[in-house]
């Protein structure tokens, strides 16, 4: 069952011809004039679902969009646009408090917002998130630490009606607490510059499964991150590379200011 | 023509060689002294590095080309040690301005790029030398301070840290429900991406007025964002407080009259 209609891809936008990219609650409209691609971008009222159209006619741009032009001396008709992940960290608080007992281990999905590249003739033309999420800044004061976005997440622990959508990728976690006493997970910093993007059969997002460990103090430590897709996407493809590559220490550092000890959020300190 | 006739053309032309050649060598040399030092130090630093490598290989190559002259340097040292003794006293402040240079680099208060508050003059720093730190404000004047009155004056570095707090201060009507100002400013501060969620935005009553109860209101934001966030808030705070109904009051008195005041409308 098809759950999310891709609206990633590689496009022929002929010239003289327009298409308009529904991702959730934004339009995306693409208008070929000659010598000229025209980029607006419209945030609508909130909605999940997504659509593709091409082939319309020009000048049915809102006058609303936040309008780019870009131009180009010979013209070709190849358009791509693609999913990325968010190029910061990303901060997700439970909505509700969330406790795990000692010696349990559970898991859970978290989804975090989507940026769209588009590119045309081979250029990265723009990138800029769907929904721009708010800033937000990760450690224990405000010296040491990175700057992140800030989610809210349900934090489900399972995947019946799970709000699937198509402009959030999600995260399968496991979150081990091997400590003495109840873990609060008060809040879930998601370090996805780190993550790939996949495509499952059924055009839901996702990235690799990331498993968590909190031993005798307050800290959540990065166990492992998956080299592939999650069990969970089944057979899938890769959409996107991570945006930084990093080691393992780097990237133990980082999860570690996630979780509010210090450092950065690039794994650089 | 007897001075002409003894003066050594010869010695002359290999001093105004040596000058040439050592000005070439101070430029290249101070290049790569600054290229070095730009992977360890400030920039503030490397320039420090790059003219204290000029000036060296420039005043070698001085006291060479006199000496092909024929110049005695031991008459001419002493000559200049008591030159620098009546050049000291006359240039007490440019000397107080140097040592505080040296200071001011060392300390590392700001560094070129920053932008810094001295007494009531902003703006960024474009560079610290040995007499003076350069600022463009952000109205694009140049603005020289001298180095003794920035080692003695209080600096603020408005760009030493990544995140700043912006203090609103709000007074709002006595009929008002506090409470639901608070969520109205708390819903304000999370729809607006600027707003830092981490640290959380800050409430505090501070205090019953003449005409309102005040309230301090205060958010978080990247310090690049900081004049956006400033200006976005505001307009949604006023947008968001006229459609719940809570009212900004004016300043406003109320009279209490000792004798009851009749009025008659003459017509």
């Amino acid at each position: 069952m098809q759950r999310i209609k891709p609206w990633w891809g590689d496009f022929e936008l002929a010239e003289g011809t327009a298409g308009c990219w529904t991702i959730g609650p934004a339009r995306l409209y693409v208008e070929h004039r000659p010598h000229e691609w025209r980029i607006g971008y419209l945030l609508d009222e909130a909605a999940e679902a997504s659509a593709v159209q091409l082939g319309l006619p020009l000048g049915q741009m809102p006058a609303q969009a936040r309008l780019s032009r870009y131009s180009f001396q010979v013209p070709a008709a190849q358009l791509s646009l693609r999913p990325l992940l968010a190029d910061r960290p990303v901060l997700s608080r439970p909505d509700v408090n969330l406790f795990i007992p000692p010696a349990q281990s559970i898991q859970l999905y978290v989804s975090t917002p989507l940026w769209v590249q588009v590119r045309a003739q081979g250029e990265l033309l723009q990138e800029q998130a769907v929904v721009r999420p708010s800033d937000t800044w990760s450690g224990p004061t405000t010296r040491p630490g990175g700057l992140a976005y800030a989610a809210s997440t349900m934090a489900r622990t399972s995947l019946d009606d799970f709000p699937y959508s198509a402009w959030r990728a999600v995260t399968p976690l496991r979150i081990t607490n091997r400590g003495t006493d109840m873990a609060a997970v008060e809040r879930l910093h998601l370090p996805v510059p780190f993550l790939s993007l996949y495509q499952a059969v059924d055009g839901t997002l996702w990235t690799q499964a990331v498993e968590l460990t909190r031993s005798g103090d307050e800290v959540l430590e990065l166990e492992r991150m998956g080299s592939e897709a999650p069990l969970e996407a089944g057979d899938s493809v890769l959409l996107s590379e991570p945006r930084r590559r990093a080691d393992r220490g780097l990237l133990s550092k980082a999860f570690g200011t996630l979780f509010g000890r210090g450092g950065s959020d690039d794994g650089m300190d | 023509m007897e001075w002409i006739e003894g003066f050594d053309w010869l010695a002359a032309l290999r001093a105004g060689i040596i000058l040439l050649v050592g000005w070439g060598l101070a430029k290249v040399a101070s290049l790569a002294a600054g290229r070095a030092a730009r992977r360890y130090t400030a920039a503030q630093e490397t320039m420090l590095v790059q003219r204290v490598v000029f000036y060296g290989v420039l005043a070698i190559s001085v006291v060479t080309a006199l000496q092909q002259m024929g110049f005695n340097l031991g008459v001419l040292l002493g000559a200049a040690g008591i030159l620098t003794v009546a050049v000291g006293f006359a240039s007490q402040t440019s000397a107080s301005n140097l040592i505080s240079g040296l200071f001011l680099i060392g300390e590392r208060a700001f560094v070129v790029g920053d932008t810094i508050k001295v007494g009531n003059t902003t703006g960024e720093v474009l560079s610290i030398d040995l007499l003076s730190v350069k600022l463009r404000t952000p109205d694009n004047l140049f603005v020289r301070v001298p180095n003794e009155t920035m080692i003695k004056a209080e600096i603020t570095n408005l760009t030493r840290f990544p995140v700043r707090r912006l203090d609103l201060l709000l007074g709002v009507n006595y009929k008002e429900d506090m409470g639901k100002v608070q969520h109205v400013l708390q819903e304000v501060a999370e729809r607006n991406p600027l707003c830092l969620m981490e640290p959380a935005p800050l409430f505090i009553f501070t205090g019953f007025g003449d005409s309102a109860m005040n309230l301090q209101f205060s958010v978080w934001a990247v310090r690049e964002n900081f004049l956006e966030l400033r200006n976005t808030i505001q307009q949604e705070i006023k947008q968001a407080f006229d459609a719940n109904g809570i009212d900004i009051p004016y300043p406003q008195r109320v009279l209490h009259l000792a004798d009851p005041v009749t009025v008659r409308q003459q017509t």
